[in-house]
């Protein structure tokens, strides 16, 4: 038996612990072991399979002959053989991604999630495959549109990202432009894909090609993922469409119709788990998508395809920002905890038009005095901080707090890193704060943007019944 | 023994036939669970609806099962490439259903309904309950898988006739959705049904008759329903059975509705594997199918073609050729069928081909198919000799494709596995056709959106201590109690089981008097007097007032008369009270004052005749208030004293 098939101590019990893994020990048993158990009540054959960390010691799982696994009470075990022994090659097919001259050539790159995955039984959890050779085991239709490279940048869920990962994604993806490539997919998770799609925005300006994130609300472990249409629709962006921004390319309607494309400064995750959880916020999305039918564009003044253009990579990032979702009630203490472990910028997500209490108003002046950043923005996430309107806004103002717009409060705290990447410089921050960035803040907000439908409402029923969605 | 391709009628059929060709049958009894919600959400359980208030539009693609492999069915239902559209209600579907949220924690209730039927049937019950997903790529489920668990392993169903068949396995898993229709490449499904919680009881294949399958399927029905806790009418039951004959294969006959059509189905499958295996003996006698012997012939700029009215809408027309095959593709496998039309049933479900005829392997001017001449030219143009069997499909390029190929494979497998494994839909006259290739173990994988659940012994035996008796230790107690089979029955028909074991216990009335008067009595009543009847006849209210019958000593004749007042909708008490026993001295004086003004009716000089008559005289106002025998010692001793 070669060494890979023959691993030493835990991984032989990969999972188990206490009671489980002593027993396994004293027969011999192995994960992945074909074997027999007796117990007090009955005899079961099976293949023992690992287990899943976080969960109890006083079972074994064992998978029946027939495809289901069922849990044995270590308790009861009377005796164990093993019969045998058959590890499973969990792998997605894989295949030689062909070549095609005549096709675009995109390159993806991969920092997690679940565009492409399998399951991983320690966790329970579903981890990322990635290969070219993979993807096109998974999703052959690829192959139709574009030769694909990938790179794997790193293998991390959505939350992990952050401003490290920020930079490596975007000095890669400088990188393969530059190159030549005709387009840029980025895998990731949807978590915080807006956040990733905010900071790529800032760091990669004068796009020559599409950079485009996607991911999948339902794993694609499941028959049912959106994520093989989702890619298809997000490789078909990058390699042929003609909008050379960073975007986010995630289901329009939960029906598998089309994708909408989204300005990576305008989108956010909007529910837990829909699939159409991006929404374009303060703005119409840039454009709907479909692989076999090409894209539709909604916003006509796009940035257009230009291979000519050369890519402005501007990666810097200082990480002591902090927003701050505010609520009544809310005390002082918070503001001067942010002051004292040395926070340089805050964004607050204020109420209505941008609004904080009374009692934090000393917090703020203290902070802005000390050369803390204040920008103001709202957490209905719809609208515009608009502090002339009451005296709230107007005392906030004077104490230097700054609103932003229209911009939405996590775009805010991405610009507001990167920016203090360049300066610390008050007239400087607000002012490259205040400048729009590709829609970050809008001079119009379009009349037909804010459409959240009301379900339950004769007219909003009427629709459901005759539109897929 | 029977005769070479004969189809030995079901009627015709001995226990010697099916033991000839090594019959086998199992069985898969799905049963919906009566809770209140749905298994893996909160939305309201057995509300059905034949409208819907917004529809959406799915795919589906395989996925890798926990040992690496792809499911073969799964593949399969991949080629179809189908659109699946879901209707949905806004008073049964939530965000669930409709798989844009993950499953929320088991639905307790339903999980100790299933523990409780496992322990009925005599299960092992699993030490942690572990969801699978099981992979259904034909769209019935808009996840792509079912989301089912083993509770119990290993019960028994005993047989009438001492025999017992074993329950391998009781699973506890969401319903799947109601097919409206299946066109071309789309399919439609209503989502009410969908997730509502139903157990699958799987027997072991020791079923060696059609009718031993009907016995056991009863049992089960009897055992499930004895519970109390399943869901009954249309849909609530259905059947997949699984039948094989010595040397052929599991064939698994799907979604049977009554129980009834079980013998027949599975009759006409052992006859059909019976046949499949004489053509595989046929094939290997006359040395024919080996390499080669298949070839496709591309026809579609073939001048004759052109001609033909049936494909003058298709993309694509191609001949499978197969050399020497002619009479044996018309072979009949099931009354009614040809090995022909199981492979056009392939086709119409592999291809989306669902106008027939989907294939055309003879001249067919009657549906604008070639004529004679168009044949005998068409046969000379690919190559075809006397004996050759030429099968022609047609339609878009891709389906004509996966058309031919799967003609050309189910005739390849007739030669090299006989009776190849597979899903068969049912038919009323207990033919069947092919509906999918049986999928195995490789579609099943680990449920990585519920944690495992260990069920605890403390838990499990306080469930077993609120069980039920299994319908057999029931019957044998009843009938132990003198009731007869006919009484059983309408107590179990009735769902009076409990109610009347309540009675036996509180009350000293005799057992199968009670039997009537809960079952018979309220049947006949509530057809009489019309629903509000019904409710008026609620376990309840027919306890109260028996019990209060019972408690001031109403002999057990006034039971009859008592619940017709119920039935009008008299209260309990109330009515108890008219049923108070007279006094001996009372019945004395009222006997007395009946016999007098009643002797001259009285023609008979006999005295049990006499006797009979003035007991006929007081029983018409005296039942109900004084127990018959009691009274008959009254008037007796009357007529006798003169």
């Amino acid at each position: 038996m070669d060494a890979k098939n023959n691993p030493t101590g835990q991984d032989l019990r990969k999972g188990y612990k206490g009671a489980a893994e002593s027993i396994l020990r004293e027969y011999g048993i192995r994960v992945w072991s074909e074997t027999e158990i007796i117990t007090k009540t009955g005899k079961f054959r099976g293949i023992v399979l690992p287990r899943a960390e976080n969960t109890d010691d006083r079972h074994i799982v064992l998978k029946l002959p027939n495809g289901y696994n069922i849990g044995i009470t270590v308790d009861d075990i009377v005796q164990m053989k093993e019969i045998g022994y058959r590890q499973a090659h969990y792998k997605i097919p894989e295949k030689e991604f062909p070549y095609d001259p005549s096709k675009p050539n995109v390159r993806l790159l991969g920092t997690g999630g679940t565009i492409a995955s399998r399951l991983d039984y320690r966790t329970g959890a579903v981890i990322p495959a990635f290969s070219p050779g993979e993807l096109y085991g998974a999703v052959p239709e690829l192959a139709e549109i574009a030769n694909i490279e990938t790179e794997k940048l790193f293998a991390v869920f959505s939350e992990n990202m952050g401003p490290e990962q920020y930079i490596t994604l975007a000095k890669a993806a400088a990188k393969h432009i530059e190159e030549g490539v005709d387009g840029i997919v980025v895998g990731h998770g949807t978590d915080t894909m807006h956040h990733t799609a905010a900071a790529l925005t800032y760091m990669l300006q004068d796009l020559p090609v599409p950079v485009v994130l996607v991911g999948s609300q339902r794993s694609s472990d499941r028959p049912s993922s959106d994520a093989a249409f989702n890619l298809l629709n997000a490789t078909y962006t990058a390699a042929r469409g003609d909008i050379a921004e960073v975007m986010v390319c995630m289901f329009g309607p939960t029906s598998d119709l089309y994708d909408l494309l989204h300005q990576g400064t305008r989108v956010r995750k909007m529910h837990s788990s829909y699939r159409s959880t991006f929404r374009t916020l303060g703005d119409t999305p840039l454009a709907m998508v479909n692989w076999r039918k090409g894209i539709t564009p909604i916003k006509k003044d796009y940035r257009r395809r230009d291979k000519s253009r050369k890519v402005k990579l501007d990666a810097v990032f200082d990480d002591r920002v902090s927003l701050v979702y505010y609520y009544p009630a809310m005390k002082p203490d918070i503001i001067y905890s942010l002051i004292e472990n040395g926070y340089k910028g805050i964004v607050i997500a204020g109420t209505g038009l941008g609004h904080v209490n009374k009692p934090l108003y000393p917090a703020i002046k203290r902070a802005i005095n000390e050369g803390v950043h204040i920008f103001m923005t709202v957490q209905t996430l719809w609208g515009y901080a608009q502090m002339y309107v009451y005296d709230t806004g107007r005392d906030l103002m004077s104490l230097g707090v700054v609103p932003l717009g229209n911009m939405l409060p996590e775009v805010a705290y991405i610009k507001l890193g990167w920016v203090l990447g360049h300066t610390h410089k008050r007239e400087e921050v607000i002012k490259m704060m205040t400048t729009p960035i590709a829609r970050d803040i809008t001079e119009r907000e379009p009349y037909n943007g804010y459409l959240v439908y009301q379900g339950g409402l004769p007219e909003v029923q009427r629709f459901l019944k005759e539109y897929l969605r | 023994m029977s005769k070479k391709f004969e189809i030995v009628a079901y009627e015709d059929a001995t226990p010697q036939f099916y033991k000839e060709i090594g019959f086998k049958a199992g069985l898969e009894v799905h049963q919906q669970l009566d809770t209140e919600k749905k298994l893996f959400c909160r939305c309201p359980a057995g509300l059905y609806s034949e409208e819907h208030d917004a529809a959406i539009i799915r795919h589906m693609r395989p996925t890798l099962s926990e040992m690496g492999t792809y499911d073969g069915t799964a593949l399969m239902e991949f080629k179809k490439q189908k659109e699946v559209l879901y209707l949905l209600k806004d008073e049964s579907v939530c965000t669930y259903e409709m798989d844009d949220t993950p499953p929320f924690l088991i639905n307790e209730q339903a999980l100790e309904y299933a523990i409780k039927i496992a322990q009925m049937f005599g299960c092992e019950i699993v030490g942690e309950v572990h969801i699978m997903r099981k992979q259904y790529l034909d769209g019935s489920i808009p996840t792509g898988f079912q989301r089912t668990a083993i509770i119990g392993l290993d019960g028994e169903i005993p047989l009438s006739d001492g025999r017992v068949v074993r329950v391998t396995q009781l699973n506890l898993e969401e319903d799947a959705c109601r097919e409206v229709s299946d066109i071309g490449h789309r399919i439609t499904f209503r989502t009410d049904r969908l997730s509502m919680p139903l157990i699958e009881v799987i027997t072991d294949s020791s079923i060696d008759s059609p009718q031993m399958a009907y016995e056991v399927a009863r049992r089960i029905q009897a055992l499930t329903r004895a519970s109390g806790l399943v869901r009954r009418g249309i849909g609530a039951s259905r059947q997949d059975v699984n039948g094989s004959v010595a040397g052929g294969s599991r064939v698994e006959i799907k979604g049977v509705p009554r129980i009834p059509m079980i013998p027949k189905l599975l009759h006409y499958e052992a006859v059909r594997q019976k046949i499949f295996l004489e053509l595989k003996d046929e094939i290997a006698r006359r040395g024919i199918l080996g390499a080669d012997s298949i070839s496709f012939v591309e026809l579609t700029a073939n001048p004759t073609v052109l001609k033909i009215p049936i494909f003058a809408r298709a993309e694509r027309v191609i001949g499978v050729l197969v050399r020497d095959f002619e009479d044996l593709f018309t072979v009949p496998i099931q009354p009614g069928r040809t090995f022909a039309d199981d492979v056009s049933s392939i086709v119409r479900v592999v291809a989306c081909m669902d106008q027939t005829p989907n294939i055309i392997y003879s001249p067919r001017p009657d549906v604008g198919g070639p004529d004679e001449t168009q044949w005998r030219k068409l046969r000379s143009d690919v190559g075809a000799r006397d004996g050759d069997l030429l099968v022609l499909v047609w339609g878009n390029h891709r389906d004509t494709e996966i058309a031919a190929g799967e003609v050309r494979d189910r005739i390849m497998a007739a030669k090299d596995v006989g009776v190849p494994n597979e899903t068969r839909k049912a038919h009323t006259d207990g033919t069947t056709e092919f509906e999918r290739v049986l999928p195995g173990p490789d579609r099943m994988y680990p449920d990585t959106d519920h944690p495992p659940i260990p069920l605890e012994g403390e838990y499990i035996e306080q469930l077993r201590a609120q069980l039920p008796d299994s319908p057999w230790d029931r019957e044998r107690r009843w009938r132990n109690l003198g009731l007869s089979w006919q009484l059983i029955f309408d107590l179990i028909h009735e769902r009076r089981g409990d109610l009347f074991d309540d009675l036996v216990d509180r009350t000293t009335f005799r057992p199968t008097v009670l039997a009537v008067a809960i079952t018979q009595v309220p049947k006949h009543l509530v057809r009489a007097f019309g629903e509000t009847a019904k409710e008026n006849l609620s376990e309840e209210k027919i306890f109260a007032l028996f019990a209060a019958l019972n408690d001031i000593g109403a002999p057990q004749e006034a039971l009859w008369d008592a619940t017709r007042m119920l039935a009008l909708g008299e209260e309990p008490e109330k009515i108890a009270a008219n049923f108070k026993p007279l006094a001996e001295e009372e019945v004395a004086e009222k006997v007395a004052e009946i016999y007098n003004s009643r002797r001259g009716e009285i023609k008979s000089a006999e005295m049990e005749a006499k006797v009979r008559a003035v007991m006929g005289f007081a029983m018409r106002e005296l039942r109900g208030k004084v127990p018959g025998d009691k009274l008959y010692r009254i008037v007796a001793k009357m007529v006798k004293n003169g």
